[in-house]
């Protein structure tokens, strides 16, 4: 082992993953986040959920550095975030995504190495390999030279999954991983962020599924514009905590549980 | 039929603006990939008006065209990614304001000459049997120069042309590589105009690879089909306006538009036949889903 990789090992001993701290974002005049503070351990599978425009999106990309950040720090163990982009993989919206690119799915997987490839060279064999490895993970290795609009939403969504593998990255943000895929996706997908969280990496999803949150989740950051509560999901989802998250917007069906007994009403647009 | 060939290569200028067709056809399919994927078509009719009073100022200098056309081109490109940030002009706005106001600077320059009818005309729509050896010479350097910047770059034009949220993510410099997109397509039309002309330059760029795009699903593959297609339909043009003693630069957009709609009704999977065929037999519920349709995913 190298003394870099010793060093980097002791520094990252005992820090979150992710640290987000005091963070402040604002599109224009119009505030998306405002002092929000949270800590991610890794190993973990974080859920953040919250309303429509609570700024779930606007969090994982603030953590990757797709909006400026008007205040407040982010560290990835231990070091500033933007000092450590290859260790962040994000997986986009699937509708931010322009389908009818001329790329197929090994293109689109073969794309999270580039980073470690770096400029002026191609892809060498482990980069290959790493390719292979995440397409099997994902089960996409027998249609790898589909073009990515002829999958179904599950696969597309197993595409970007097997991208951010491959970049073999520590933490990994998901941005609503789950909608748009049919229930047999959903299951494979939870199976190997659980997977990825064992094998030590940090896995940040925004859903606005609150019940497979609750089910899946280590951790749940309760979000609206201000993080209204963090924490494990048995004491963080409270019916207080869940009111001042999604205000009138929540019906709660039942008492005690959770789950099922959670629906949010959400306006798709 | 063996005449219809070899006749008209007896001529020099014939020989010359048979290559310089297949250069400027190639490096415009390739380019014209980017431009048809980026939807970069209107910015990319823009350069080719905006370097309009480059030309004439070169012209009245009587300097080198391609420098007077290169200066203004960059220099609007540079202008409209200024004038775009400004959060109340919209980019195709921006383009709009440049695109005009320098296409009339040029105008107005050039009807400071007498005899500027005859001139305005062959700027701009060329003239590909004038074109010289140094001409030639300095289309195969830009091209070599342009598609060479193609190749390094491949990996991060593909990425911030595909996904540039992720390109940021990844800590690329988006704005540059976005600019040095731009820079080469600039390059691109500057460097065919002379042949083919400000108004008809953009039929190089965007025809041959929207057939490409129809015919193949994957960038490089496409890119290759474009500058192919690209260099056939210079050839065909060429002699077609030989044979028939009409415009060159014409007969080669005729040629290269009528072969687009051939591959728009007849390509193999992408082509209004084929879909036609498939109608009814593959409207599935993960199509619906995996086109985006509002509804399918929610």
């Amino acid at each position: 082992m190298t003394q870099a990789v010793v060093e980097r090992q002791l520094a990252e001993a005992g820090r979150p993953a992710v640290e987000v701290d005091n963070l402040t974002v604002a599109y224009g005049s119009r505030s998306a986040l405002s002092g929000v503070n949270a800590h991610m351990e890794k190993g973990q599978i974080v859920g953040v959920i919250g309303p429509n425009g609570a700024g779930k999106s606007t969090l994982l990309k603030a953590i990757v550095g797709l909006v400026p950040v008007l205040a407040g720090t982010i560290t990835i163990h231990g070091k500033a975030a933007s000092k450590q982009r290859h260790e962040v993989a994000y997986v986009p919206q699937r509708e931010e995504v322009n389908w009818e690119f001329p790329v197929s799915v090994e293109d689109v997987v073969l794309m999270g190495r580039y980073g470690r490839i770096g400029w002026f060279r191609r892809a060498g064999s482990e980069d290959r390999r790493r390719v292979d490895e995440a397409l099997e993970m994902v089960d996409l290795a027998d249609i790898r030279d589909r073009h990515i609009n002829q999958l179904s939403g599950g696969q597309q969504q197993r595409v970007f999954l097997a991208r951010a593998l491959a970049q073999d990255a520590s933490v990994l943000l998901l941005d609503e991983p789950l909608s748009g895929v049919d229930a047999t996706s959903q299951e494979r997908i939870l199976q190997l962020l659980h997977d990825l969280a064992a094998a030590g990496r940090t896995v940040v999803m925004a859903t606005h599924d609150l019940s497979s949150a609750a089910c899946n989740c280590h951790c749940v950051c309760c979000l609206n514009h201000e993080m209204v509560a963090m924490g494990p999901p048995a004491e963080t989802l409270s019916k207080d905590n869940l009111h001042a998250t999604y205000g009138g917007q929540l019906l709660i069906l039942g008492e005690g549980e959770f789950e099922p007994a959670l629906e949010v009403h959400e306006h798709h647009g | 039929m063996a005449d219809w060939l070899t006749d008209p290569l007896q001529f020099e200028f014939f020989q010359r603006a048979i290559y310089e067709l297949i250069l400027i056809g190639f490096l415009c399919g390739v380019v014209g990939s980017f431009v048809v994927l980026r939807g970069l078509a209107f910015i990319g009719d823009a350069i080719a008006h905006a370097v309009f009073p480059g030309l004439v100022i070169a012209f009245l200098l009587n300097k080198s065209f391609f420098a007077g056309g290169l200066i203004f081109g960059l220099l609007t490109t540079l202008l409209i990614a200024v004038v775009a940030r400004n959060r109340r002009v919209s980019e195709d706005t921006a383009i709009g304001i440049l695109f005009a106001g320098m296409f009339a600077l040029g105008v107005v320059l050039i009807s400071s000459v007498r005899t500027y009818t005859r001139d305005l005309s062959s700027f701009l729509i060329g003239n590909v049997l004038a074109i010289s050896s140094e001409d030639l010479l300095l289309t195969a350097i830009v091209a070599v120069i342009v598609l060479g910047l193609i190749a390094i770059f491949y990996k991060e034009l593909q990425l911030v042309s595909f996904d540039p949220i992720s390109a940021t993510a990844l800590g690329y410099p988006t704005f540059a590589l976005d600019l040095l997109l731009l820079a080469l397509i600039t390059l691109t039309i500057v460097v065919s105009i002379q042949a083919v002309g400000t108004v008809l330059v953009l039929a190089f760029l965007v025809t041959p690879a929207a057939s490409a795009r129809l015919l193949v699903d994957r960038l490089f593959p496409m890119m290759l089909v474009g500058g192919l297609l690209g260099a056939v339909n210079g050839v065909i043009g060429l002699y077609v306006s030989y044979h028939f003693d009409v415009a060159g630069g014409g007969s080669v957009v005729l040629v290269t538009t009528a072969v687009f709609f051939v591959v728009f009704a007849l390509a193999p999977n992408h082509g209004l036949l084929a879909r036609y065929m498939r109608r009814g037999t593959e409207m599935s519920t993960d199509d619906w889903s995996a086109r985006g349709v509002p509804g399918a995913t929610a």
